[in-house]
């Protein structure tokens, strides 16, 4: 019997070899597809303008140049301020929002708490229905005064889903008895909370931060309608402005002097410049990622068992 | 009366969640009173509450003149179902793939990468997407004319954008949602697969007798929670990676991208609400009913 097994699992290893094989060929060229798009950007950064000109984008430049990261050095202040005030608002919405929202999901996951339940239906009627970003524009312009300031960026930072994976976490991981000892020790709800349930929720606190941390770096809509200064303006409106300038200035060639149309073009970035820049705000959420994959994994299949 | 006092031996619970109600009120309750935009001719001077009202006038141009409503609902509904439908066959063929996969520390390498795209910024990606099909110099158009075809506007031609925009969703978003299924696919019982292997079942036939339809709940409750966003649209893929070009938006402009449109070119405020009110609402009653649904499916799935 034990022969007869090891010989169907043998032959089936066998087969299994060629479909493994192309298997893992196909997983490998889609992962290579995803992968590529961002080399591109890499490879632009370091070709010469002149070959991009003639032989368009390509993964194999026939010219290496170092000028478009030349230009960003030179490009200078302006970038320094954006990437600071997109530091800023990263770290501190995320921080912000994290305390906010775990104290809430620790109220709420409390069951001698009655008003829970009132509090638990505002939080997931912001899930069914929303004023719109029409209204909250102008609500927030008009009645708070948050044009053009950068809490506009940081605050709105409660979101109903990030809180009900927050609660769930506690519920599933923090043992009732573990506070309930404490209180009998004679600690208040605040000491419990910070001392002993926030340090437990470290994977989960880990995990939304992180999605928290790129949703804000990566924002452009918010900066976009919000923010018109350049000393508050973060990577991802910088990249669109100059993106528009160029726009503008390719479009009204003919209106500016020659002269002074060869001075702009000298000191706007090329192809290899934006991407140059691109990579810079790309840059840091790259590096962080690898160092955070296993907790937001982890988060994410938690948040989904339960809502 | 008992509330009050539990309550009040609960205050500091209460104060710990004080910040988060207060967040909540500000940013998300008192801007729903500011649909009464759609009812009201809006002047900038008089703010939204002294606005005049003139009743069903901006749903009356929306709906009336011109077929704004119908592009921008069509649009928004249609690439939500495109949507949808690529991207979970995508991440259950992805989800089943890794999962098959014998050489499990090349498989944790393929999957970081294939999340990767979902970390990148919509300004970077319509970045890429540019150098991808930008006239003469664009990989795309050199292929074309490398072959022996003509120059392809793309940012020109309004019909080939669906499959573009479904590739780019595609890209971004199978990779990370395909962790979803590959979980599910973590916590089914092996014994199933030895017993499959004892009465003689061929790979394929495990996974079309056994995966599939243990997948089958997760599709069918992500599917319908998904439906309770039919209304919304990623902003950054319709307005950023089309660049918003005029000549694009019969196909690709949603009900999104022109709202943030007409506050950016601050126009038009009067339909503009009227648009926004309509999504508020559609999505308010795709909300309940697809809610309703999964509670009767998997009810520790629903959100109430």
């Amino acid at each position: 019997m034990s022969t007869k097994q090891q010989i169907a699992t043998k032959s089936n290893r066998t087969k299994m070899t060629a479909g493994q094989y192309s298997l893992t060929g196909f997983m490998g060229l889609y992962a290579a597809a995803c992968l590529l798009p961002i080399l591109l950007v890499l490879v632009v950064s370091f070709s010469s303008d002149q070959s991009i000109q003639q032989k368009g984008f390509s993964f194999f430049p026939e010219e290496w140049s170092l000028k478009a990261w030349q230009y960003v050095l030179g490009y200078g202040r302006q970038l320094l301020v954006s990437y600071g005030v997109t530091i800023w608002i990263t770290v501190a919405s995320t921080v912000i929002g994290l305390i906010v929202m775990s104290m809430f999901s620790y109220a709420l996951s409390r069951s001698c708490f009655s008003l829970r339940r009132q509090l638990s239906f505002l939080l997931l009627f912001t899930m069914l229905f929303s004023g719109g970003q029409l209204s909250q524009y102008l609500v927030e312009t008009t009645i708070y005064g948050l044009k053009d300031s950068l809490w506009a960026l940081i605050l709105p930072g409660v979101s109903a889903m990030h809180v009900i994976i927050m609660r769930t976490y506690i519920q599933g991981n923090v043992p009732e008895s573990v506070i309930e000892s404490a209180k009998i020790d004679g600690a208040r709800e605040y000491r419990i909370f910070w001392q002993i349930v926030f340090p437990m929720m470290k994977p989960t606190l880990a995990s939304i931060g992180f999605m928290k941390a790129v949703g804000v770096w990566n924002d452009w809509q918010k900066a976009y309608l919000y923010i018109s200064s350049p000393s508050k303006t973060p990577l991802q409106l910088l990249l669109i402005r100059i993106e528009k300038s160029i726009e503008f200035l390719l479009q009204n060639s003919e209106q500016i002097p020659a002269a002074e149309y060869m001075l702009l073009q000298q000191n706007m970035p090329q192809e290899s410049g934006r991407m140059a820049i691109l990579l810079t705000a790309l840059g840091p959420i790259m590096i962080a990622y690898p160092f955070f994959q296993k907790y937001f994994v982890k988060g994410l299949t938690v948040g989904a068992v339960k809502g | 009366m008992k509330l009050l006092k539990n309550t009040w031996k609960n205050r500091s619970l209460l104060v710990m969640s004080l910040p988060a109600v207060i967040l909540l009120i500000l940013f998300h309750y008192v801007p729903m009173f500011g649909l009464v935009l759609a009812f009201k001719r809006y002047n900038f001077s008089l703010g939204i509450w002294n606005s005049p009202w003139c009743g069903l006038q901006n749903f009356k141009y929306l709906f009336m003149v011109g077929n704004t409503a119908w592009r921008l609902t069509r649009n928004t509904v249609g690439y939500f179902l495109l949507f949808t439908l690529v991207n979970t066959t995508g991440e259950v063929f992805l989800a089943i793939g890794i999962n098959e996969m014998v050489c499990k520390r090349l498989a944790k390498y393929f999957q970081s990468a294939m999340i990767l795209p979902t970390f990148i910024s919509y300004i970077a990606v319509s970045f890429i997407v540019y150098a991808f099909l930008k006239n003469e110099t664009g990989i795309l158009n050199r292929m074309l004319t490398g072959m022996g075809f003509s120059n392809y506007s793309f940012y020109l031609k309004p019909k080939v954008w669906p499959a573009i925009l479904t590739i780019v969703k595609a890209w971004k978003g199978i990779g990370y949602g395909s962790v979803l299924y590959l979980s599910v696919l973590a916590g089914i019982d092996q014994e199933l697969y030895e017993a499959a292997d004892i009465d003689g079942a061929g790979r394929w036939q495990k996974i079309r007798y056994i995966t599939l339809p243990l997948l089958v709940p997760m599709i069918v409750i992500m599917t319908l929670l998904g439906l309770g966003n039919i209304m919304h649209s990623d902003t950054g893929l319709f307005y950023q990676v089309t660049k918003n070009v005029g000549a694009l938006k019969s196909t690709t402009q949603v009900i999104d991208s022109y709202v943030l449109d007409a506050i950016a070119n601050s126009t038009d405020y009067g339909m503009t609400a009227a648009a926004t009110f309509y999504q508020s609402i559609v999505g308010f009653i795709m909300v309940i009913g697809t809610n309703l649904a999964v509670r009767r499916i998997s009810p520790e799935n629903s959100l109430f």
